[in-house]
C-alpha cells in the first residue's frame, strides 16, 4: 500500500483569493474617483481662473465680498464666506461645499452598490464562498473603496496645486494640499456612513436612502448654523467640521481629528456588524411580506411606471429645487458682478452671445447646469434599461407575448415624460425663485428656457437607445462618455480657444443658453430629428439582435 | 396539425464557435420530449433561439406553425417557458410577480394557480428578495403551468428544488401531458427524463447525436451482464459483441451488444451460480455516449 503522494497533488497557491474583493472594488472605485476627480478638478480650475481674471484688484473682490457675503440665500447654500477677497477664501467658499456634496453622493452610490447591491444580486455570496469571512470581505471592500478616495484626492491635489500656481493666486503648496484633504473629507465621511447603512438596511436602495437622509440632516445642521446664531451646530455636524477646517483662509487642521474618528467609528462598526449578521439579512428590515398591490402590474408600461416612479419623482424634485434656488440667488449674485464687459465675454465664449441683462445671463448659466442634470438623468435611465436586459428582467417579458418594441417604447416614453416635465418644472421653479426676489423675468421666458434644456437630454437619450441597440454592452460607457465629453469641451472652451470642429462634437455647444439668448428653435428641431433617427435605428437593431445577458 | 415544434436547419454560431449545428427536430403535439446533453452542448441556445431571444444564424423554428422569429408575440401566445433561473424584481412580492407574469401571458387558470401554490407549498406573500433559490424557481414553474399553455418549454426546471418539490413537479408535468399539453424538457436529471419523457434527443457539441424513444435507444445500446461462478470465470473476450469484461474473484461483469446465445453457451459450460442481466438506465446510455467522446479525446 502506498499513501497518497503529497508531491503529486500540486495545488498552486494563489495570492488573490483573499484580496479578490479588494481588487475588484478598487478597480471600480478608481474609475469613479478618476471621473469625478477630473470633472470637479477642471471645474475648479476654470472657476478660479475666471475669478482672478474678472476680479483682478482687491477693490473688485471686496465688492463681491460685500454683496455675496451678505446674501443669506447664498450662505445657506454654500456656507459663510470668509475672506473671499482672496483666491483661497473664494475657492474654499465656492468649492468646498460643492465638492463635499458631489463627493458624498458619489461615495454613497459607490459604497452601497459594492457593499449592498452585490449582496442583493447574489455575487457577494460567491466572494464569501472563497477563502474569506463576511467581516474580512467587508474590510477588504473598505480597502478597495479607499483606492477611489485616493484617486479623488490626487485629482483634487493636482487641481489645487495648479490653482496655487496661477498668477496672482498667492497660495502655498502646503495650503493647497490641505485644501485637497478637506475636499476629500466629504467623500470619505459618507463612504463610511454608507458602509454602515449597507449593514443596517435590507436592500441597496434603502441603504442609499438612509445614507442620503443622514447627509441631509448634517447639511441642514450646517445650514442652520451658518444662517442663524446657532453656530454650535457646526461643531456637531460632520459636514460642519469640514467647514471648520477652513483650509485656505484659517487652516484649522485640529478638526481632522473628529472627522477621522467619525470615519473610523462608522467603518469599524460597519465591519463588525457585517461579521455578525447573516448573509442577506439586515438590522433594520422593512416588512418582508406586504399586501399585494397589483393595480399597475399588467403591462410593461405599468410595471415600468411602478418600478421607476420613486426615482423619477426624486429627479423632478432635484430639477425643481435647483432651479428654485438659483432663481432665488439670481438677483443677489448679479448685483455683485462688477465688470459687465468681462462677464459678457465669458457668456460670449460659452454661448456665443453678448448684450443681455446680467440676470438673464446668470439664469442662462443656471439652465446650463440644469441641462447637464437632465442629461445625467437621461443617461442613468438608459443605463437602467440596459441593466434590465443584462440582469435578465427583460426575459420575463420577452418569453411571453410581449414585443421587444412594445417594451422599449414603454420604457422610453416614461423617460421622455420625466425629461419634459423636468424642463417645465425647472422653468416654473426658476420663475418662482426669481419672482420672490422681484426679479422681473417672465414665466414665459423661463418656461421656454426650461423646454430648451430638454432638447440635449432628448438627444442623449436617443443616442443611448442607439448604443443600446447596436452596442448594448457599451451603452453606459458611450452615453456617460458623451455627456462628460460635452461638458468638458464646453467648460474648457470658456478658457481656451478650441478648434470649432472639436467644439461641434459637444452636444451642449449646439444649444443656446436660454434665457440669456432666445432658444434657437431651428437647432433644437435639427437635434430632435437627429435624435429621432438615432432612436429609430437603435430600436430597429434592438428588435433584431440577440438579447445579451451577463 | 399534429406538430408543436418544428425546427428547420436551425443553427447558431457565435463568431466562429458553433453553439448549435443546423438542427432538424420536430416535437409532436402531446408528447414529452427530453432534451439532453453535457454542459455547453447547446441546449439553452436551442431554446433561446426557438423563443426568439437570440437570432439564429440560419434556419427557423415554428411553434404550432407560427414562425417564432418573424411573429414572435403570436408564437408566444401558445407557449410558456420555465427557465432554470430567473431575475425577478426583488421588491415585488411573490403574489405580485405571479399576477404580473400572468397578465402579460394573457391567460391564467386561477383555480389551477391556487392548486399549484398549495402543491408547491409556496408562500406568495413575501418579497421576492427573501425567497431562496428553490422558492424563486417555484415562481417560474407556477407562472408557466398556471397559463395552461399548449406548449411548455423547460430548461432545467427543477434546478434548486428539493426531492419532494421535484416529485410535485413530475406530477404536474404528467398532469399537463394528460391534459394534452406538449412539453419540451431540457434537463440534467436523467431519472426525471426517464420517468417523464416519451422520446429523448441527445445533443453533443451542438449536434443532435441521438433521437428516439428510450426503448429504441436501449436496443441500440449494450446489455449489462453480471454472473457468478463456482470457480474462475471463463474467458469470453473472443465472443462477438462482448466488451468491458471485468473479473473480480469468481464474479464476471460485461456488456453485450447483439445476440446473447453464444455467450450463454459458454457460461452454461462453466457452472454459473447466478446471472443478472439488466437494460442500461438512461444514465448509463448517456455516460456511454459521453464516455466515447472522452476516449476519443484521449487518443
Ligand atoms: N453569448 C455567447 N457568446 C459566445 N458563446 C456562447 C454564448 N452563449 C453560449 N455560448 C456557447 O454556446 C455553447 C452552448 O451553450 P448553451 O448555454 O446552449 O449550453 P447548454 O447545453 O445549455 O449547457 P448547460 O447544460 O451548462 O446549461 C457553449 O459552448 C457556450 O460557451
Ligand atoms: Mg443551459
Amino acid at each position: 500500500m502506498t499513501s497518497i503522494d503529497a508531491q503529486r497533488i500540486h495545488v498552486t497557491k494563489l495570492r488573490w483569493p483573499t484580496t479578490v474583493v479588494r481588487r475588484i472594488i478598487a478597480k471600480r472605485a478608481f474609475r469613479g474617483g478618476l471621473l469625478w476627480g477630473i470633472i470637479l478638478g477642471l471645474y475648479m480650475l476654470s472657476k478660479a481662473d475666471s475669478y482672478i481674471k474678472y476680479y483682478p484688484t482687491v477693490a473688485d473682490r471686496m465688492r463681491v465680498a460685500v454683496t455675496l457675503g451678505s446674501n443669506v440665500g447664498v450662505e445657506a447654500l454654500l456656507g459663510v464666506a470668509h475672506r473671499i477677497e482672496t483666491v483661497g477664501g473664494y475657492a474654499t467658499w465656492n468649492f468646498l461645499c460643492l465638492v463635499t456634496a458631489v463627493g458624498a453622493i458619489w461615495a454613497i452610490l459607490l459604497t452601497t452598490k459594492n457593499l449592498r447591491g452585490e449582496e442583493d444580486n447574489g455575487r457577494w455570496e460567491l466572494f464569501l464562498a472563497g477563502q474569506t469571512t463576511a467581516r474580512r470581505a467587508t474590510m477588504n471592500a473598505c480597502w478597495g473603496l479607499m483606492a477611489g478616495l485616493v484617486t479623488f484626492f490626487v485629482c483634487m491635489a493636482l487641481s489645487a496645486s495648479v490653482i496655487a500656481h496661477i498668477h496672482g493666486a498667492h497660495m502655498t503648496m502646503a495650503a493647497s494640499l490641505f485644501f485637497a484633504v478637506a475636499l476629500t473629507c466629504g467623500a470619505a465621511e459618507f463612504m463610511a456612513v454608507a458602509a454602515l447603512a449597507s449593514q443596517l438596511m435590507p436592500v441597496r436602495a434603502r441603504a442609499s436612502e438612509l445614507a442620503a437622509a443622514i447627509f441631509g440632516v448634517f447639511y441642514l445642521m450646517r445650514l442652520v448654523a451658518d444662517t442663524t446664531s446657532a453656530h454650535w451646530l457646526l461643531d456637531i455636524s460632520p459636514l460642519g467640521w469640514i467647514e471648520r477646517l477652513a483650509p485656505l483662509y484659517g487652516s484649522d487642521p485640529i478638526w481632522l481629528i473628529p472627522i477621522s474618528l467619525f470615519i473610523a467609528v462608522c467603518a469599524g462598526v460597519a465591519i463588525i456588524l457585517s461579521g455578525r449578521r447573516d448573509l442577506g439579512s439586515a438590522y433594520i428590515s422593512d416588512k418582508d411580506s406586504v399586501k399585494p398591490r397589483t393595480r399597475l402590474l399588467n403591462s410593461p408600461l405599468g410595471v415600468s411606471f411602478r418600478l421607476t416612479r420613486v426615482t423619477s419623482l426624486i429627479w423632478l424634485v432635484v430639477f425643481a429645487a435647483t432651479a428654485f434656488i438659483y432663481g432665488l440667488l439670481a438677483k443677489g449674485a448679479v448685483q455683485s458682478f462688477n465688470e459687465t464687459a468681462k462677464i459678457q465675454k465669458t457668456l460670449n465664449q460659452l454661448a456665443g452671445t453678448s448684450h443681455v441683462g446680467l440676470t438673464l445671463a446668470f439664469l442662462g448659466i443656471t439652465f446650463f447646469f440644469i441641462m447637464i442634470l437632465t442629461m445625467f438623468y437621461a443617461v442613468t435611465a438608459i443605463g437602467h434599461i440596459r441593466q434590465d436586459e443584462a440582469e435578465g428582467y427583460l426575459d420575463n417579458f420577452l418569453v411571453r407575448p410581449v414585443g421587444r418594441l412594445q417594451w422599449l417604447v414603454a420604457r422610453i416614453s416614461l423617460i421622455l415624460i420625466v425629461i419634459v416635465l423636468g424642463g417645465l418644472i425647472s422653468g416654473i421653479g426658476a420663475w418662482a425663485g426669481e419672482a420672490l426676489q422681484a426679479g422681473g423675468v417672465s414665466l414665459h421666458t423661463l418656461l421656454l428656457a426650461g423646454i430648451n434644456t430638454t432638447v440635449p437630454a432628448f438627444l442623449i437619450m436617443c443616442t443611448g437607445v442607439f448604443a443600446f441597440g447596436c452596442l448594448p454592452r457599451l451603452t453606459n460607457f458611450l452615453s456617460y462618455g458623451l455627456v462628460a465629453w460635452s461638458f468638458l469641451i464646453t467648460m474648457l472652451a470658456t478658457g481656451l480657444n478650441i478648434n470649432h470642429w472639436l467644439l461641434d462634437t459637444s452636444i451642449l455647444h449646439q444649444i443656446t443658453f436660454a434665457p440669456a439668448t432666445s432658444p434657437n428653435w431651428r437647432t433644437d428641431w435639427i437635434m430632435c430629428v437627429v435624435g429621432l433617427m438615432l432612436f429609430v435605428i437603435g430600436a430597429v437593431v434592438f428588435n433584431r439582435r440577440d438579447i445579451e445577458t451577463e | 396539425m399534429d406538430v408543436a415544434i418544428e425546427t428547420k436547419g436551425l443553427s447558431k454560431y457565435y463568431g466562429k464557435t458553433m453553439a448549435l449545428a443546423p438542427l432538424n427536430l420536430s416535437v409532436k403535439k402531446g408528447e414529452i420530449l427530453g432534451y439532453l446533453g453535457p454542459n455547453g452542448a447547446g441546449k439553452t441556445t436551442t431554446i433561446r433561439t426557438m423563443l426568439g431571444l437570440i437570432k439564429p444564424t440560419s434556419g427557423r423554428a415554428e411553434i404550432f406553425g407560427v414562425e417564432s422569429q418573424k411573429d414572435t408575440t403570436e408564437a408566444h401566445k401558445h407557449l410558456a417557458y420555465i427557465p432554470g433561473e430567473s431575475a425577478f424584481w426583488p421588491n415585488l412580492t411573490g403574489e405580485e410577480t405571479l399576477h404580473l407574469l400572468g397578465s402579460i401571458s394573457g391567460q391564467v387558470d386561477k383555480k389551477y394557480k391556487e392548486k399549484l401554490i398549495k402543491r408547491f407549498q409556496f408562500d406568495p406573500s413575501k418579497k421576492v428578495r427573501t425567497y431562496s433559490k428553490g422558492n424563486r424557481q417555484k415562481i417560474n414553474i407556477i407562472a408557466a403551468l398556471m397559463t395552461r399553455a399548449d406548449l411548455l418549454v423547460m430548461d432545467e426546471p427543477t434546478a434548486g428544488l428539493d426531492p419532494i418539490m421535484e416529485q410535485a413537479f413530475r406530477e404536474s408535468a404528467l398532469e399537463a401531458k394528460a391534459n394534452g399539453q406538449t412539453i419540451f424538457l431540457s434537463s440534467h436529471i436523467l431519472e426525471e427524463v426517464e420517468a417523464l419523457c416519451d422520446r429523448v434527443a441527445i445533443l453533443r457539441h451542438g449536434r443532435l447525436v441521438e433521437l428516439g424513444t428510450l426503448e429504441e435507444m436501449r436496443h441500440l445500446s449494450a446489455l449489462n451482464i453480471e454472473v457468478t461462478f463456482t470457480a474462475t470465470p471463463p474467458k469470453i473476450d473472443h465472443i462477438a459483441g462482448v466488451s468491458q469484461v471485468h473479473v473480480i474473484g469468481h464474479q464476471l461483469t460485461c456488456q453485450l451488444r447483439g445476440p446473447i446465445e453464444p455467450l450463454l453457451r459458454v457460461f452454461a459450460a462453466h457452472n454459473p451460480q447466478t446471472l443478472l442481466s439488466r437494460e442500461p438506465s438512461l444514465e448509463e446510455l448517456f455516460l456511454s455516449l459521453y464516455g466515447d467522446e472522452e476516449v476519443r479525446k484521449g487518443k
